[in-house]
């Protein structure tokens, strides 16, 4: 028992969950904490900023690569507002993690203070849970709540707010083992699900992020090895699974056969789907002529957007360990064939060869994108070895993610190569962030796709606006881009075809020093295929 | 029409993300009520939706993941005996007095206050006793309304 103020408590809370790493930038309410990390530099490294919203961008790249809960903090005000963006990011693709924010003083709370925000009101519909701390002597238990919230069931950001006061505040610290994680209760409805599945002519296997959450990489190898069944997964679910018969990501930019396999097929197996509208833009005809098994830790997500034939609640893994003695060996070799069959081999345009070559020269990196075009063709063209090996956001669609992840990531993961795809319009959001990769001389290599253009939108203006190209154009910028990496000390690179990109992605991953590689890419290339968004997922617009 | 009784932590904020959360979902509720209970610590929010099972479900899943939340009851009708307070300032003249005061002796409510334009009527009862006293008296000039919402409490299990 140790008489410490709040900031301490914050401090030694934090090491007793095991946590080396923050991500912040600090403000005056914030003062008192930023006071114990210079105090508790040898055990938590703090690293810098340009922007709140890199901070909460680097816990989440942070929490995604490592499996650990990533944290950050800012000071009151916009501090903590620019945290909204990342914080948000976490919450729709269900990462963990905590942020922490100062607030003005308990007596000056509600009083519009200078730098007075309500954090907690702001955050309420983007964070699993939030909670303001007014009393010292809660603060502990707070925190140690707030790791357990974030990582049980399923997972998400939390965000404690605490005034300076308590900051400031003394009370008793005693140390604490981590809480212990509620276990999700027993799945229920496993026969049905068995008996479902093993009347099935033509099972699918659909995994979502939640697979991954879940852990349940081997279980779902064995479910479909029994099957032997096309798998396909979501953008979130990418990297759960890679054998053979892995088709792809489904839904709008899916890819064609896995598209077509949900469509054939007469049992869907979605493990930790929610059926957002970029995977089943139409949920009715999504469900029609085939039964729909939902495997969801989340009771909230059965039948909210489409009425599954069976759900089961509960953990992935429990589940899957308990459905898959019961399955009977099948052989869905024809419906593998007439899949297989649909696979369109199309001439393959410049960023498409140059995702196949990140794959091709580093297959075991880590890949973080940004969001639009480049987004979707790292999706369609990387075959992502493991859960975690792809860090992008899904959910949210937040343009400006890229940089802060990437930084999260390598930060998390040393001994890992980190490569960064990004379009020229994301970079321009949040490029402040190179200031953070200069001033640790963190090695990530950015493969930015510079078009000039911001590319899914011009893509939908194209296709559904008559080429009316408003605020789409971004060539008039004339960004030197190898003026502005100079001024940063990182390295540069300029490509216009395939072969100078494996020389330059070769050299990166060879001198180990932060890179952008800036790929001239040609402005009017689509993201093929594209699903008429509220038709069933054969209907292309796009092949 | 279903009543849904939460069991909540009685700590500042509660309240807010109960209703933030009803309203971004977009689920339509008739009414809300909130107070403490005997153990200090929790209060009860009694909410009363007319909506399909589904949306009771989705309502219920979703409310139920707020931390906040200890407990939540769905109360299908019958099965819980509801109240609801109701205040009403009814003008009045020396023809329609007598009339007034007849609604309310068949209806059990009060006349708490009397003066020669208006009286005020202070009426408890369940949702379709709400309804028939607010058929007969809205006959006459209603000049003010204030209700509480439903509350409810389910009915003991008969063995």
């Amino acid at each position: 028992m140790e008489k410490m103020n709040g900031a301490k408590i914050v401090i030694e809370t934090l090491l007793e969950q095991g946590v080396d790493t923050v991500f912040g930038y600090p403000g005056g309410r914030i003062l008192q904490i930023y006071e114990q990390l210079y105090k508790y530099s040898d055990k938590i490294t703090h690293y810098l900023v340009s922007h709140e919203q890199g901070a909460a961008h680097g816990a989440d790249g942070y929490s995604r690569s490592t499996g650990k809960v990533g944290v950050c903090f800012a000071t009151s005000g916009p501090g903590a507002t620019n945290l909204v963006t990342g914080i948000a990011t976490a919450y729709m693709d269900s990462i963990p993690m905590v942020a922490i924010t100062a607030n003005v003083s308990t007596n000056l709370i509600g009083t519009d203070a200078f730098q007075e925000v309500d954090i907690t009101g702001i955050t309420l519909p983007i964070t699993k849970h939030n909670m303001i701390v007014r009393d010292v002597t809660k603060l502990a238990d707070a925190i140690r709540t707030a790791f357990k919230i974030a990582k049980e069931g399923r997972k998400g950001p939390v965000l404690i707010d605490i005034p300076s006061d308590i900051l400031l505040a003394t009370c008793q610290y005693e140390k604490q083992a981590p809480l212990e994680l509620i276990k999700a209760d027993v799945p229920t409805n496993i026969q049905d699900a068995v008996s479902i599945i093993n009347h099935a002519k033509k099972p699918v296997i659909l995994l979502g992020g939640g697979s991954g959450a879940a852990n349940c990489e081997d279980e779902i190898e064995i479910l479909a090895n029994k099957l032997n069944c096309p798998v396909v997964s979501t953008l979130m679910g990418l990297g759960v699974n890679h054998s053979d018969n892995f088709m792809g990501i489904v839904g709008m930019h899916g890819k064609r056969c896995a598209n077509i396999s949900l469509v054939k097929s007469d049992c869907i197996i979605a493990i930790g789907s929610r059926f957002n509208d970029r995977v089943a833009a139409n949920p009715t005809s999504f469900g029609k002529n085939r039964k729909v098994i939902h495997i969801d830790i989340d009771k909230a997500e059965i039948n909210k957007i489409l009425d599954s034939y069976c759900h089961i609640v509960g953990d992935a893994k429990d589940a899957l360990q308990m459905m898959i003695k019961d399955i009977n060996k099948k052989d869905s070799k024809e419906f593998l064939e007439e899949i297989e069959a649909k696979k369109l081999d199309k001439p393959k345009i410049l960023p498409q060869k140059i995702i196949e070559k990140m794959d091709e020269l580093n297959p075991n990196g880590i890949v973080v994108t940004d969001v639009g075009q480049h987004q979707m063709w790292v999706a369609q063209y990387f075959k992502f070895k493991r859960f975690g090996q792809l860090l992008t956001s899904g959910g949210l669609g937040t343009m400006g993610y890229g940089i802060g992840a990437a930084i999260g990531a390598k930060v998390g993961n040393p001994e890992e190569n980190v490569s960064l795809v990004i379009g020229d319009g994301c970079f321009g959001m949040n490029c402040n962030e190179l200031t953070t990769i200069a001033r640790y001389n963190i090695p990530i290599i950015i493969v930015l796709m510079n078009n000039g253009v911001l590319g899914m939108v011009r893509q939908w203006q194209t296709l559904f606006f008559d080429k009316h190209y408003s605020a789409t154009n971004l060539e008039n910028n004339n960004v030197n881009y190898e003026m502005l990496t100079k001024a940063y000390n990182i390295n540069y690179e300029e490509v216009k075809n395939e072969i100078d990109f494996e020389n330059a992605y070769k050299n990166a991953l060879k001198i180990n020093k932060p890179t952008l590689i800036n790929c001239i890419i040609d402005k009017d290339l689509f993201v093929a295929p594209m699903v008429n968004s509220t038709q069933s997922a054969d209907k292309f617009i796009l092949e | 029409m279903t009543t849904l009784s939460l069991m909540v932590e009685n700590s500042a904020g509660v309240l807010n993300k109960v209703s933030a959360l009803i309203s971004r979902r977009g689920f339509n509720i008739d009414s809300l009520a909130v107070g403490k209970t005997q153990d200090e610590n929790i209060s009860r929010i009694t909410i009363v939706v007319s909506c399909d099972e589904a949306t009771v479900t989705q309502m219920v899943n979703q409310i139920s993941k707020l931390y906040c939340v200890k407990n939540i009851t769905v109360l299908k009708f019958g099965e819980a005996k509801s109240r609801e307070l109701m205040m009403l300032k009814v003008k009045t003249n020396n023809q329609n007095r007598n009339e007034i005061i007849q609604i309310c002796t068949l209806f059990d409510a009060r006349i708490i206050e009397a003066g020669l334009e208006s009286v005020m009527i202070e009426f408890v009862g369940d949702v379709e006793k709400v309804q028939a006293f607010l058929a007969l008296i809205s006959q006459h000039e209603i000049l003010e309304i204030a209700r509480t919402g439903v509350i409810a409490l389910a009915k003991q299990t008969i063995m």
